[in-house]
């Protein structure tokens, strides 16, 4: 076949480009560390990237729910603890009333009203706690204090509901974030009434506060008594209440150790399909470098070669 | 007069020489023009009418250049094939560019960003500063929609431009052919044209980069697009009109600009719409059925008239973004649970009837025009190779090798060196001869 001087210096040219541009790749790949800068490198790769960043920012979001509820969760159970101790304190109190009416010389009643009223009041803060500036035993209800005191009668009304504010800590995976004043503080029990019928009648906190004032200020044991195991009825409701917000605390450990998993298992995926490998990059760049210094080379001396040189 | 007819003969053989060397000085200065032909002299023994046929010496004939007619014409098509997947992968990887997440560019970060902003509505939805944050990252998300569409509106547009421009041109360069064949037909009988030819092969093969043409060349000369349309009739152009035409005109950059505007755009927008309807419908199916802070129900973005111009018109709801209050985050009418919020942040990982969600269907389309590119990419390779090679077999037949000519100096050098010589021995032996006469 014919060789003509365009042939040679188009061939040499192409030869270099082509050593230049897989040169310029390996640069490319060394200096950003990844094989897939654009969708072109890797159409199926970049899909797979694309969804693997995407589930890692939820990741991260459910992670920042979690510590949300966890934080949530603890507070809860601090509070639901002091309100336990509280009515708590408050049967003992009566106790004490109790005692205090079999003796020679009573104490005035109004001793022990006064501090049981006082006892209401601390739980009546502790029922209306807030979290974040929004209260946490009303349900849904949590811009306003679900605990309501009438200031004339004095008789507290719940304005809240059972809503327990599930929050999403994983993907379908919905977490309980509350227990409502509705379900720890309250029950109803049946109880016959005089046509022997069965009523079911409710038993509430608050209520059952005022009904242990003023049978202690009217020194009607057998209500006294009543209120009081009331009240330690109740006492076990809120011990209940405390144990299901414990449960919720170890679902969200649990979810937490899979959240770390599933971060470090998209974390490897990610560089999996991403990273390059840079001894590999590093050594094709180095080869790649050789390869052109030849190109070069040999383009040049090629070139040099003319019949020219040695006719006379 | 016995000398005559060798002196005739080897004046005759000097002057061959030195169009021979005409001709090879030619093709030593043309050396460089890729479209240059070479060229050599057809000399043919002279008639003979002498005494026992002894020849009487050679006469120059005229020029011929070497071509391959079959060798050009596939080259040409080479080139029409690898123009056009130049352009295309040229126009396509622009258009990846813009949906380039690797470097930031395209619209996961948006779309994650704003149902990630539900979840931590979902954490307090009484929350005014949340619900700026949801507006905020609303308004993000539709403006990148909004703007990636435009972006590909404007490539649109600009192919559009770019096949009016090629038809353009493709019509120049038919209007040069035609007026080149008028001058062939009226010079070739005196002068060969053999340089008004190449300029026109030159000008055929700057044609065969817009599109793909068949040629014709007998007694005729007709040039027509591969699809069938006719450009040149002998001296007669006709022009190509831009209206309807598709990529069937035939490879080469209008048709990849063709392919561009009517196929690969068309296809992008409607997705990226497919996609911006999905988003837009499915929250406010779920924002609607929830409640406000002010207890009433609405919309969260605009409502897109059709799948057709969504991406477009993703916006938020006007009551949105008149009054963050008008975000729902509850299913209750008073408005502070958190069913809505929660419902809209799992529409993210939320699939569609064929298994596929939001992410997976925003990868798919990157996929998609990753892959186009790729395709691209590599027919540029494929065309280009053959092209090389074609182009190495056309230069091989056609092309001017500076020792072949060298050599073919000497040879014409030696030739004219004889035939001198030849002249002076006959000189000498005339002088000779004179010398005997005239005593």
């Amino acid at each position: 076949m014919r060789l003509t001087e365009t042939m040679r210096y188009e061939n040499v040219l192409r030869d270099i480009t082509t050593a230049q541009q897989r040169m310029y790749r390996a640069q490319e790949q060394v200096s950003s560390g990844k094989k897939v800068t654009k969708p072109s490198d890797d159409p199926v790769a970049a899909g797979d990237i694309l969804r693997i960043r995407s589930e890692q920012s939820e990741n991260a979001q459910y992670s920042r729910n979690l510590s949300f509820v966890t934080g949530k969760l603890q507070f809860t159970d601090n509070a639901l603890g002091s309100m336990h101790d509280l009515v708590h304190r408050a049967v003992e109190v009566a106790a004490s009333s109790l005692g205090s009416m079999d003796t020679p010389n009573p104490d005035p009643a109004d001793t022990y009203v006064q501090e049981i009223n006082g006892i209401r009041d601390e739980l009546l803060g502790g029922a209306n706690s807030q979290y974040g500036g929004r209260y946490i035993f009303g349900g849904s209800a949590i811009t306003q204090p679900p605990y309501v005191k009438d200031p004339i009668s004095g008789v507290v009304t719940f304005n809240g509901n059972s809503d327990p504010m599930a929050l999403d800590v994983n993907r379908g995976v919905p977490l309980n974030t509350q227990v409502s004043g509705f379900e720890a503080l309250r029950f109803t029990e049946t109880v016959t009434d005089q046509n022997g019928q069965p009523q079911q009648v409710e038993v509430e906190l608050f209520d059952q506060m005022a009904k242990l004032m003023s049978a202690i200020q009217s020194g009607q044991k057998p209500q006294i008594d009543e209120a009081m195991r009331k009240l330690d009825a109740i006492t076990e409701k809120i011990d209940i209440a405390r144990a299901k917000i414990g449960n919720y605390e170890t679902r969200a450990t649990s979810v937490e150790s899979d959240l770390v998993a599933a971060k470090l298992a998209r974390s490897s995926e990610l560089t999996e399909k991403e990273a390059v490998d840079l001894a590999a990059a590093i050594t094709e760049l180095t080869a790649s470098q050789q390869n052109l210094e030849a190109t070069l080379a040999v383009g040049a001396n090629i070139s040099k070669i003319s019949i020219l040189d040695y006719l006379k | 007069m016995l000398f005559g007819p060798v002196l005739n003969t080897a004046m005759k053989a000097m002057m061959a020489s030195q169009y021979a060397l005409s001709v090879a000085s030619n093709n030593i200065a043309n050396a460089n023009n890729p479209d240059f032909t070479r060229q050599r002299l057809i000399t043919r023994p002279s008639h003979v009418d002498t005494a026992w046929g002894i020849g009487t010496g050679v006469d120059v004939v005229g020029v011929e250049a070497f071509r391959d007619h079959l060798v050009e014409t596939r080259y040409r098509n080479a080139l029409s094939a690898r123009s056009g997947a130049e352009m295309q992968a040229g126009r396509l990887s622009d258009i990846e560019g813009l949906f380039n997440d690797a470097n930031g560019t395209g619209l996961s970060k948006q779309i994650t960003n704003f149902f990630n902003s539900f979840h931590d509505l979902a954490q307090d939805p009484a929350s005014m500063p949340y619900r700026e944050q949801v507006r905020t990252r609303g308004i993000a998300l539709a403006d990148a929609f909004k703007s990636k569409d435009r972006e590909l509106s404007k490539a649109r547009t600009d192919a559009d431009r770019s096949v009016n421009w090629d038809v353009q041109e493709i019509n120049r360069l038919s209007r040069e052919i035609a007026g080149l064949t008028a001058q062939i037909k009226s010079e070739e009988p005196t002068n060969g044209a053999l340089e008004l030819r190449d300029r026109r092969v030159a000008l055929v093969k700057e044609l065969s980069e817009y599109v793909q043409v068949d040629e014709v060349d007998g007694s005729e000369y007709q040039l027509s697009t591969q699809g069938g349309h006719l450009l040149v009739v002998n001296n007669v152009s006709q022009d190509l009109t831009a209206q309807g035409l598709t990529s069937s005109v035939g490879a080469g950059k209008l048709a990849a600009d063709l392919e561009t505007r009517d196929n690969f755009i068309p296809k992008y927008q409607a997705a990226l719409d497919e996609l911006a309807y999905r988003i837009t419908t499915r929250v406010n199916e779920l924002h609607s059925a929830g409640y406000n802070l002010d207890g009433t129900q609405n919309n969260f973005f605009a409502a897109p008239a059709a799948v057709s111009g969504a991406a477009n018109n993703f916006a938020l709801s006007a009551e949105v973004l008149g009054d963050p209050r008008r975000i729902a985050a509850g299913n209750l009418t008073s408005g502070t649970d958190n069913g809505a919020a929660t419902a809209i942040a799992a529409v993210l990982s939320e699939t569609d009837a064929s298994g596929r969600s939001v992410m997976d269907q925003y990868g798919s389309f990157v996929s998609t025009i990753g892959s186009d590119v790729s395709v691209a990419d590599a027919k540029v390779v494929e065309q280009s190779a053959l092209e090389t090679q074609l182009e190495n077999r056309r230069q091989s037949i056609s092309g001017v090798s500076i020792d072949e000519e060298t050599l073919q100096i000497s040879q014409f050098q030696r030739s004219y060196q004889a035939s001198a010589q030849l002249l002076q021995v006959v000189d000498e032996l005339l002088q000779v001869t004179l010398g005997m006469v005239g005593r």
